[in-house]
């Protein structure tokens, strides 16, 4: 990039022409100790908690811990330019991000800084990286829906705007997946997206940003990495960046968010490592006392904003990993309570190739009922407590009992609700193609398919349902309704569907 | 220096400044630390046969009785005694340090440093002073360092207050705004 110098003459004279004599005096205080990305600092009396504070070499950091002789402070950066001795400005400004359309597409550090290699971003807005989150009389309760293109979790576990749904599983039981899919379904839905990757390694992060490219996801999408790599005091912000990038869309362009953070858990972790580094006392797990807050202030940030204030949202989907299904831990049992529901994912149904590895006894959404279209509303209300009760005769069963025939075709109608609700990683479906699915599993439409072929039928069936009778999805998709008259043209149409074919394929 | 050690220091300091002021001996105190800090200064391994384990507290007191017994004050002198009972003698620059804040504090006098890019010629040195205690209403000890580095212009630093007005900062700050700007245009 080479400067245009005439640009440059044409700065430096507004400069001279707006230079104002004015005299810089700083507060300073001196650096005592320093190590793994903490600085304690002597002198700064006057110095506020959490002013942004200034260090050599144009390092900043950030006042933690107010002492009665020393500051502590947590440095953003690289803590190596500095050394032992040095001075420490306070700069009396609070840490801000730049925020922006900019954004959209880049894949940026915790304080927003492009490292994809791209240009330089300029943005006109920042934002407080720590806000306090809207009140009741911002706020209006989540009424629509935040479509992640999975049966599973748009029938049973429904997710509304400015929800906060934590997905909790243990390693490699699809998580990410889940997050990514509710990316990729956002096109054309007028929803910005964020993923904020915490403590990933760099390059599952790299992965997730080529797939979002390749679905075209990126357009409307912001990453934001502080991978494994990266000090604990940069792990400790990413989400907090993230939010007031997300809130920045909420509330100045009144727009629809979903902020994915993934995960809570490495976040806990690096927030352990400062505050332990910041000799803080620690408590359970030697995780310090304010542990809930560090989350709950982060997920209270989340909501759906009154019409009054612009009608915006924000979602959050955190992510919580588990260690051996442990959800009785302590920052899975907080970030639950915190939460409005979560989605459990459970190894043994992963292995099982139940995919996505639900388990829905465990599952739940708090408030996302109300934001369901009521064609989804129809269609699964039975779903749920059918499923239950496959599960508990499946037990039953396991045990050799010999059984009747009505919990012999319940089990069955359970094996093919199971088959049906599997679904490939980034084949999002819309509500309409999601409702005729669940339909035609729930009316017994598929008694005569065997079970392990019923995933592909109804694929089969629903594209040949969009050539032959488009208006049918379209319907559902449009007016969120599923009329009896709309029931019976499907039904219809599934036995004229399996007289133009021979049976199962 | 451990935030453990700043702590240490306070107490000690502060400790020795109030018995000072009870007694009476503000000044003489002070008078006897520079003369101790003098000392280390000249005997660089002083601290170090003071803080060394090798020697035992009563021989460390009877070599400092012996040296500094006829040019100090009993007070510093009962005082060094403690630090040495208490093996705190390797804080001892910093509580000497730490004395002369206070006593500057007492005497209303406010340690200035002024960093100028050349040597100040005949004259200037006494205008520099006389202004700086106009400016902070009370006697100025001004400590002059000369720094070619900052190109012009002056720095000054009482306590923790800065003010940088010298040409390089000035320079910097231009730099910065401008590439920023640059930046953005691009």
């Amino acid at each position: 990039m080479k400067p245009d110098f005439t640009e440059i003459s044409g700065i430096i004279k507004q400069e001279i022409s707006q230079y104002k004599s004015k005299l810089d005096v700083s507060t300073v205080g001196r650096v005592v100790e320093l190590a793994d990305g903490i600085a304690r600092i002597y002198g700064l009396d006057q110095v506020m908690v959490g002013e942004v504070l200034e260090f050599e070499n144009d390092v900043f950091g950030e006042a933690f811990n107010l002492e009665e002789d020393s500051v502590g402070a947590v440095i953003y950066g690289d803590y190596t330019k500095i050394s032992e001795g040095g001075d420490v400005k306070a700069t009396g400004r609070l840490m801000s991000v730049p925020v922006g359309e900019e954004l959209l597409g880049r894949v940026v550090d915790s304080l927003c800084e492009p490292i994809d290699g791209g240009p330089i971003v300029q943005t006109s807005a920042r934002r407080f990286i720590e806000s306090d989150a809207p009140g009741i009389a911002q706020r209006q309760p989540v009424v629509q829906p935040l479509q992640t293109g999975l049966k599973c979790i748009d029938s049973m576990i429904p997710i509304g705007r400015g929800q906060r749904e934590l997905i909790i599983g243990d390693r490699k039981t699809g998580k990410t997946a889940i997050a990514l899919d509710t990316i990729i379904n956002q096109k054309d839905q007028n929803v910005i997206c964020v993923y904020v990757s915490v403590g990933q390694r760099a390059s599952a992060v790299a992965e997730i940003v080529e797939i979002l490219r390749k679905c075209g996801a990126m357009a409307y999408t912001v990453v934001i990495a502080a991978s494994a790599a990266d000090s604990a005091p940069m792990q400790y912000i990413a989400p907090y960046s993230g939010c007031a990038l997300a809130e920045y869309f909420m509330y100045e362009k009144h727009r629809d968010t979903l902020c994915i953070y993934d995960d809570l858990s490495k976040h806990a972790i690096s927030y352990r490592q400062l505050s332990l580094l910041l000799r803080r006392p620690p408590g359970r797990e030697a995780y310090p006392g304010d542990i809930f807050y560090l989350h709950s202030r982060l997920l209270e940030r989340s909501a759906k904003l009154s019409e009054k204030h612009g009608g915006g949202s924000l979602t959050a989907l955190p992510i919580v990993e588990t260690l051996e299904g442990q959800i009785s831990a302590y920052i899975p049992t907080n970030v639950i309570s915190i939460t409005d529901g979560q989605i459990y994912l459970v190894r043994d149904l992963f292995h099982a190739g139940i995919r996505p590895a639900v388990d829905v006894g465990t599952s739940v959404s708090r408030v996302g009922g109300n934001a369901q279209v009521s064609a989804m509303k129809k269609v699964a209300a039975k779903l749920r407590l059918d499923l239950a009760a496959y599960r508990e005769l499946q037990n039953f069963a396991k045990l050799g009992t010999e059984l009747d025939a009505v919990s012999r075709a319940q089990l069955d109608r359970g094996d093919r609700m199971v088959e049906l609700l599997k679904q490939p990683q980034f084949a999002p479906m819309t509500v309409g193609e999601q409702v005729i699915a669940i339909f035609v599993g729930s009316k017994d439409l598929l008694s005569d398919v065997p079970v392990s072929q019923v995933s592909g039928f109804v694929a089969k069936f629903l594209k040949w349902l969009l050539k032959e009778y488009p208006a049918y999805v379209d319907e559902i998709n449009k007016t969120g309704a599923f009329s009896d008259a709309l029931a019976d043209k499907v039904a219809a149409a599934m036995i004229q569907y399996k007289s133009l074919k021979p049976q199962g394929s | 220096m451990m935030s453990t050690d700043i702590r240490l220091r306070e107490n000690y300091a502060n400790t020795l400044f109030e018995l000072a002021r009870e007694n009476q001996v503000i000044d003489a105190v002070e008078e006897d630390l520079e003369t101790i800090a003098g000392a280390i200064k000249e005997e660089s391994d002083l601290v170090r046969f003071l803080t060394s384990p090798y020697f035992s507290g009563p021989c460390k007191e009877q070599s400092v009785a012996t040296m500094l017994s006829a040019r100090i004050i009993e007070l510093t002198m009962n005082f060094l005694m403690v630090l040495i009972k208490h093996n705190r003698v390797g804080l001892l620059p910093e509580i000497i340090a730490r004395y002369g804040q206070l006593w500057d504090a007492e005497h209303r006098c406010f340690p200035v440093k002024v960093t100028v890019s050349r040597s100040l010629e005949q004259g200037e040195a006494e205008k520099l002073t006389a202004d700086m205690e106009a400016a902070v209403g009370g006697a100025v000890r001004l400590e002059l360092a000369v720094e070619p580095g900052i190109l012009g212009g002056v720095i000054i630093r009482c306590g923790d207050k800065v003010i940088d007005n010298s040409v390089h900062y000035l320079l910097r700050t231009a730099v910065k705004t401008i590439l920023s700007q640059v930046k953005g245009r691009k």
